[in-house]
């Protein structure tokens, strides 16, 4: 049981609450708002925080755009395939990790760390140069195996802590009763672990998403173009922007990650801390 | 371990280590390699030159520049966003109303994609309808509006800000895990042998968190150092290598000059550097628990 405040204390705690989320959230309204806005409110009233005329004309405009379709379509494909592959490759080692003592386990897991912190643009050099040599530039897949080694080491941490916390007697009930080791994984334990499945998804998803460098170097055909080269092509060094479209872009492609983020909370929660905190 | 379960063992590790050979190990090699030659996709030159790379880099006033940016944009918004988030855990751990949905608010800064962190800065920072300059000059605080991203001075400051709105949650996220984790009745303990506040926030909180502040901190460096999708759209790297940052100049040599053999050296430096900080996390990670 916590203390009760004085009312004092509790009128200064929600004041420090509404501060330090109006840092958070200011810029997000504006966002909002300017994609709602027509493009001469836009320099027309740059201070307004409202919409003087509210309009979906630059979602409109965006969501007929056949490139922004195309670019987002192809983030969805990469993404959604690199981090189902990593759900599938973390869940499996990390289960091994968990449950078994092998010779090298802790070196093999720490080295698996390690590679976290190579730098990901030198990584690129001799893989361009590869994927070049093999025809594979411009394609799905030199993105999606690319993808998967973002969150790969990171996520099998995360999946042993998880593995960790389901109790090893149910699956040996399991196998008892005739269950093969990969059946009592599959059945028993990976149902068990869904929160942990969840977190190493959403996170390996976000990983990607946040890609600038590979997209723009990798993909760089208008039909296999990712959503953040499409935009950096787009929009930069453009003599006149148009706010409200690039704002209504925005709105749209943060839609899944923060949707989807919003909803299972929990779930990214106990995926950090289980792989970070936990160690 | 019996013979069914080695196989199963090797079975389920080996995809994961195989990806991580062929696409990480493998690459970092081939890449580090480069850096002893001459390797030029325009010139198609690739021959063995041993460190002439290197003693060009050193006496390279842009390497030095790019240096100098990258620990400046690479640790000061960790400090910021550190500060920022810590608060934000403080108060989000506290009983209030609605307090995971301001938990999922405090969120959003961080799953909004970067490359719309980037351009959503851009935005802001515009000097003929970004709102940053509109409410300094309601303020009073600049006559007329600046082009903040424009001006070597200004610019970095403005990425930083940019990174440290982005990386906020994060520590919020980490720190809110950590102070959840810290058993109610040692505070409980604390305040009935008469700690005040503050003394309950130096000796128990500050310590009990000591290690996720380690881990969540070195990690955010290290992913700065990687970290492209904000600061090119923003800058590409300008004004006049203001905002030039590791990441930044290996793509501008590899990808924009093709030079491939001088990008692997700078490449070379960036991972000696980053294996030095990797030493304090590893020891962070697998340390033990210094007695409270």
């Amino acid at each position: 049981m916590r203390r009760r405040r004085s009312a004092r204390a509790q009128i200064l705690l929600y004041i420090a609450l509404a501060a330090l989320l109006s840092f958070s959230l200011g810029p997000v309204l504006w966002m909002l708002s300017t994609s709602f806005k027509t493009r001469f409110d836009v320099f027309g009233s740059p201070g307004s925080l409202l919409p003087l005329h509210w309009t979906l004309s630059a979602y409109k405009t965006v969501l007929t755009d056949p490139h922004f379709t195309t670019y987002f379509a192809n983030s969805l494909i990469v993404n959604v395939a690199a981090s189902l592959l990593t759900v599938l490759l973390a869940t499996i080692a990390g289960y091994s990790f968990s449950r078994f003592h092998f010779r090298g386990r802790e070196a093999l897991l720490l080295f698996i760390l390690a590679t976290q912190m190579f730098p990901s643009a030198v990584l690129l050099i001799a893989l361009y140069i590869m994927f070049r040599h093999f025809g594979m530039l411009n394609s799905y897949p030199a993105l999606i195996v690319s993808y998967v080694t973002f969150g790969l080491p990171f996520s099998i941490w995360m999946m042993r802590g998880f593995v960790d916390a389901v109790p090893v007697e149910i699956e040996h009930a399991a196998m008892i009763d005739g269950c093969t080791r990969a059946n009592a994984l599959v059945r028993v334990v990976a149902p068990m672990m869904l929160p942990g499945v969840i977190a190493v998804a959403l996170f390996s998803f976000l990983a990607g998403w946040n890609d600038l460098i590979w997209a723009l170097t990798i993909n760089t055909s208008p039909g296999m173009k990712l959503i953040p080269p499409g935009f950096v092509s787009t929009y930069v060094g453009q003599f006149q922007t148009y706010w409200n479209q690039l704002m209504a872009g925005s709105v749209l492609v943060s839609l899944p990650t923060v949707v989807i983020f919003m909803l299972l909370q929990r779930y990214l929660v106990a995926g950090l801390t289980a792989g970070g905190v936990k160690g | 371990m019996i013979k069914r379960d080695r196989i199963f063992v090797i079975a389920t590790i080996l995809p994961a280590l195989a990806v991580i050979g062929f696409i990480i190990l493998y690459p970092l090699a081939r890449s580090l390699s480069y850096s002893l030659t001459n390797y030029n996709l325009i010139h198609r030159t690739n021959s063995f030159v041993g460190l002439q790379n290197f003693t060009l880099l050193f006496t390279d006033p842009t390497f030095y520049r790019a240096l100098e940016n990258t620990l400046l944009i690479c640790i000061a918004p960790v400090v910021g966003a550190f500060l920022i988030g810590f608060a934000q855990a403080l108060v989000l751990d506290q009983a209030i109303v609605a307090r995971n949905f301001f938990r999922g608010l405090a969120l959003v800064p961080w799953v909004i994609p970067q490359i719309v962190v980037a351009f959503l800065f851009n935005f802001m920072y515009n000097p003929s309808v970004g709102v940053v300059n509109v409410i300094l000059k309601d303020l009073g605080l600049i006559h007329r509006y600046v082009p903040w991203l424009a001006h070597p001075g200004s610019a970095p400051v403005a990425v930083i800000l940019a990174y440290i709105w982005n990386e906020t949650p994060f520590f919020m996220l980490m720190l809110l895990a950590g102070l959840q984790s810290i058993p109610g009745d040692i505070v409980e303990a604390a305040v009935v042998d008469g700690a005040s506040g503050l003394g309950v926030f130096r000796y128990i909180t500050v310590p009990g968190l000591r290690r996720i502040i380690a881990i969540s901190t070195i990690l955010m460096v290290i992913w700065n150092f990687n970290n492209f999708t904000i600061i090119w759209p923003m800058t590409q790297g300008g004004p006049i290598n203001a905002t030039l940052t590791f990441v930044v100049y290996v793509y501008r040599n590899a990808f924009q000059n093709f030079n491939i053999g001088y990008a692997a050296t700078v490449g070379v430096v960036w991972l000696v550097l980053l294996l030095i900080l990797t030493f304090f996390y590893m020891r962070a990670v697998s340390g033990d628990e210094e007695p409270a």
